[in-house]
C-alpha cells in the first residue's frame, strides 16, 4: 500500500492508450498488451494508499498538507487526492472497462487497437476527473473524456454512431467552452484554480456579479456532462447509438463525471441556494421526463439509454439536494445504479449480438431458448427499480428519506412516481423481449440464441448480480463511508 | 507608453477578427470561408501577440492559419466545394 | 483611449466571437460551418484568458537573456511588469484541446458526407428527432 502510485491511475492509461495505438494492426501484440494493461488498471485502484499527490510544483514545507496552501505564488501543482470515494468509483469503472475490453478480445476475431487505446483514454480522464483537485485540469479531463468517449462510440460504425457522436462533440465543444469561460472568471477574481483553495477564498459567500456568471457557465458545463434535462437526448442518443456493452461503460462514466462535477460544484458554491435549486429541478425534470421518454420506445437499446439518463436525473436530485444526507444518498445511488444498469445493458448486449437487432416489434419469445439471461436480467430490472433485496433500494430508499428531511415531500413521491414508471418501461422490454411468444421475423431469421452464454458476459453478469445483492444486504459498511465523505463536502458552508 | 497609433492596431485586429468570423460564416463558396478562417486564425495570433502572450501567439499562428484552414481544407476537398 | 480600453474592448470581441460561434451552430445549415463554430467559441474563451492575463502597459513575461545576464536578485521589477503567465499556460492546453476535438469533428463530417451524400443538416439529421 503505498499513496505515490496514485499517479498511476492516471498515467498509465494514458501510456497503455499511447502504446495500444501504436501496436495497432499487430493482432497478438494488442491482445496480449490489452489484457494485461486491464489487469494493471484493476489492481492500482486496490494496492493504492488514501493520499495526496502533487504534480509539478511543490509545496515549502512537505510537512504542510497541500490543501493548507492558499498562497497562489506556490500552489501551482495540480492536486490529485484519493480516498475510499475515489477509490470505489475508479475501481468500479475499471472493472466495467474491464468487460468491454475482454468482450473485444475475446469475441472479435480482429483486435482494433484503436478501440481499446480509446477505451483506456477515458478509463483515465474520468478517473482523473474523480481524483482531481484542481479546477483547470479537470477541464481538461472532461475534455479528453468528450472526445475519446466520442470515439469509442464512433468505432461502433453506422449513420447512427456519426451522428450521435457529431452532436455530442458539438455540443461538447459548447459546454468544455462555457465550463472554460466559467474557470477564467474564476481564475481572474480569485487567482487560484485549486478548488480547496478557491474553497476557501470564495469564503462562503457567492454574490459578485462575476462569480455568478461563472457559477450559471460551469452549471452549464455539469448539466451536458451528466445529461441533465437540457442535453438529456444527445446522451440518450449516444447510448442508443452505441454497442449496448460500450453503453454500459459509457453511462458509468456519465454517472462517475456527474458526483465528481457535482461535488466540486457544491463545494465551490454549495451555499449558494439559486444554484442547487436550478440543479434540483432539472435533475426532476430529467428524472420524470426520461422515464417517461423511456416508456415511448420500440428498441431496447434506445429504452435502457432513456433509463440511464431518468436514474441520473435521480442521482442528480440527491447530489443537488444539498444536505450531507442527500449528497450520501445520491453518491451510493451513482455507484448502485452504474452496476444495475450496466447488468441490463449487458444482457442486452448478447441479445443483440445474437439477434443483430434490440428493435422490441422483432424480438420475442427468448425466456425458453435463455432461461438463465432472463433471469439475470429480471435481477437487474428489480435492482434498477429499487425492489428490496436489491441495492439500488437501498439507495433510493435514502434519496427519499433525504428528501423528506430537507422539507421537500413532494419531491420523495416524484422519486417513487419515476422509479414506478422506470419499473413499467423496463418491464415492458422484458415482456417483448422474453415472455410473449416467439415472432415470425426471429423464427425466419433462426437466431441462434442458446443458454450457454460466452463465458466472459457470464462472469460479467454474475460478478455484477452478485455486486447488486451484496450491497443491496449489507449496505452500511459502505454507506457508512461515503456519508463520511457526504459530511466533508459542503464544510465551510 | 503606448502611443495612439500602437493601439490602433488592436482595434482593427480585433474588428478584422469579428469582420473575419463573419465573413467566412456567409461564404458560399467553401474554400473562400478557408482562406478567410486562416486569416482570421493570423489576426487572432497577432492580437495575442499584441496583448503581451507571445509564446500562445506562436502556436496559434501555426494551428490557426496553417494546420486548421489545412484541416478544413481537405475536408472540402473531399466533400462538396459549394453549398447546397 | 489607453491600454485599459484595450482590455475591456478585447473582452468585448471575446463574447461576439461566443455569440456568433453559438449562432453558427444553431442556426448554419452547412455542417463545415457548424464545426468552425465550435471552434469560434474555443478561440473567444482563449482570447478571454489571453485577456484576463494582460496587462497594459506591461512586457512579454519570457526572461531574454539580455534580461537574465542584467538581472540583480529575484526580478522584481519584472515581476511587477509582466503580464500574468498562468493563463497562457491555460490557452496553450485549451488550443490543442480545440485543434483535437476540430479533427475528429472534420473526419465525422467527411463520413457523414460519404453516408449522406450531402452537408445539410436538415438532410442527414432528419429522422433523428425525439
Amino acid at each position: 500500500m503505498n499513496s505515490e502510485l496514485i499517479p498511476l491511475m492516471v498515467v498509465f492509461p494514458l501510456i497503455a492508450a499511447i502504446l495500444l495505438n501504436l501496436m495497432h494492426g499487430k493482432q497478438r501484440a494488442v491482445r496480449i498488451f490489452g489484457t494485461v494493461a486491464m489487469i494493471v488498471v484493476l489492481a492500482v485502484p486496490l494496492l493504492t494508499a488514501y493520499g495526496s499527490h502533487l504534480f509539478g510544483a511543490h509545496p515549502v514545507d512537505d510537512a504542510l498538507p497541500a490543501s493548507k496552501i492558499v498562497i497562489p505564488e506556490i500552489n501551482l501543482a495540480i492536486e490529485y487526492s484519493f480516498a475510499f470515494l475515489q477509490k470505489a468509483l475508479v475501481f468500479l469503472l475499471a472493472v466495467i472497462a474491464t468487460f468491454v475490453v475482454v468482450s473485444h478480445t475475446s469475441n472479435e476475431k480482429r483486435v482494433s487497437g484503436v478501440y481499446l487505446s480509446m477505451i483506456m483514454l477515458s478509463i483515465a480522464a474520468v478517473s482523473a476527473v474523480v481524483m482531481v483537485n484542481d479546477i483547470f485540469n479537470m477541464f481538461v479531463f472532461i475534455e479528453i473524456a468528450t472526445i475519446s468517449q466520442a470515439a469509442i462510440v464512433i468505432a461502433h460504425g453506422g449513420a447512427d454512431a456519426y451522428k450521435a457522436a457529431f452532436k455530442y462533440l458539438v455540443f461538447g465543444g459548447i459546454a468544455g467552452g462555457s465550463i472554460l469561460f466559467g474557470i477564467a472568471l474564476l481564475l481572474g477574481t480569485y487567482g487560484v484554480l485549486n478548488i480547496s483553495d478557491l474553497h476557501q477564498a470564495i469564503g462562503g459567500s457567492v454574490g459578485d456579479p462575476v462569480v455568478l456568471t461563472a457559477v450559471a457557465l460551469l452549471v452549464i458545463g455539469w448539466l451536458f456532462e451528466s445529461g441533465i434535462f437540457p442535453f438529456h437526448s444527445i446522451k440518450s442518443n449516444l447510448y442508443s447509438a452505441a454497442k449496448p456493452d460500450v453503453a454500459a461503460l459509457l453511462q458509468t462514466e456519465t454517472k462517475l463525471m456527474l458526483v465528481a462535477i457535482g461535488i466540486i460544484l457544491l463545494r465551490l458554491f454549495g451555499g449558494y441556494s439559486n444554484m442547487t435549486a436550478v440543479m434540483l429541478g432539472l435533475s426532476i425534470a430529467t428524472m420524470v421526463f426520461g422515464a417517461v421518454m423511456a416508456m415511448m420506445q420500440t428498441d431496447f437499446r434506445r429504452l435502457l439509454a432513456y433509463s440511464a439518463v431518468s436514474q441520473a436525473g435521480l442521482v442528480g436530485v440527491g447530489i443537488s439536494l444539498g444536505t450531507a444526507a442527500g449528497i450520501a444518498a445520491g453518491i451510493f445511488h451513482a455507484i448502485n445504479d452504474a452496476i444495475a444498469m450496466s447488468l441490463l445493458f449487458i444482457t442486452v448486449y448478447f441479445i443483440y449480438e445474437r439477434a443483430k437487432t434490440s428493435d422490441l416489434t422483432k424480438l420475442g419469445g427468448l425466456l425458453s431458448k435463455a432461461p438463465r439471461l432472463a433471469f439475470l436480467q429480471i435481477i437487474g430490472i428489480l435492482a434498477v427499480s429499487g425492489i428490496p433485496p436489491f441495492n439500488a433500494y437501498q439507495s433510493e430508499f435514502r434519496i427519499i428519506e433525504s428528501t423528506v428531511a430537507a422539507g421537500y415531500p413532494e419531491l420523495g413521491v416524484l422519486v417513487i412516481l419515476g422509479t414506478i414508471l422506470t419499473f413499467v418501461a423496463l418491464m415492458k422490454g422484458f415482456y417483448l423481449t422474453f415472455l410473449r411468444e416467439e415472432t415470425t421475423v426471429m423464427a425466419l431469421e433462426k437466431v441462434r440464441i442458446s443458454n450457454a452464454l460466452p463465458k466472459v458476459t457470464l462472469a460479467a453478469l454474475v460478478i455484477l448480480c452478485l455486486a447488486c445483492i451484496g450491497i443491496g444486504l449489507f449496505p452500511m459498511p459502505f454507506y457508512d463511508r461515503i456519508a463520511d465523505v457526504a459530511l466533508n463536502v459542503m464544510v465551510g458552508w | 507608453m503606448m502611443g495612439v497609433l500602437e493601439i490602433i492596431i488592436e482595434f482593427v485586429l480585433m474588428f478584422a477578427i469579428i469582420a473575419g468570423s463573419i465573413m467566412a460564416l456567409v461564404q458560399k463558396d467553401l474554400m473562400k470561408m478557408v482562406v478567410i478562417i486562416g486569416f482570421q486564425g493570423l489576426g487572432l495570433a497577432l492580437l495575442y501577440q499584441r496583448l503581451l502572450a507571445a509564446d500562445v501567439a506562436i502556436t496559434q499562428a501555426i494551428l490557426g492559419s496553417a494546420l486548421i484552414p489545412g484541416l478544413i481544407a481537405i475536408t472540402v476537398f473531399k466533400t462538396r466545394r459549394s453549398e447546397e | 483611449m489607453n491600454g485599459a480600453d484595450v482590455q475591456v474592448w478585447s473582452f468585448v470581441t471575446a463574447g461576439l466571437m461566443f455569440i456568433v460561434g453559438l449562432y453558427a451552430i444553431v442556426f448554419m445549415e452547412n455542417l463545415i460551418k457548424k464545426v468552425i463554430g465550435v471552434m469560434l467559441i474555443g478561440d473567444a474563451v482563449n482570447l478571454v484568458l489571453i485577456t484576463s492575463g494582460f496587462k497594459p502597459g506591461g512586457i512579454v513575461p519570457i526572461i531574454g537573456e539580455e534580461l537574465y545576464n542584467n538581472a540583480s536578485g529575484l526580478f522584481q521589477g519584472f515581476a511587477d511588469q509582466a503580464a500574468y503567465s498562468l493563463p497562457f499556460a491555460l490557452v496553450l492546453t485549451n488550443i490543442v484541446i480545440g485543434a483535437s476535438t476540430l479533427a475528429v469533428l472534420l473526419g465525422l463530417t467527411i463520413k457523414l458526407y460519404q453516408r449522406y451524400n450531402s452537408l445539410s443538416v436538415t438532410t442527414i439529421f432528419k429522422e433523428d428527432e425525439s
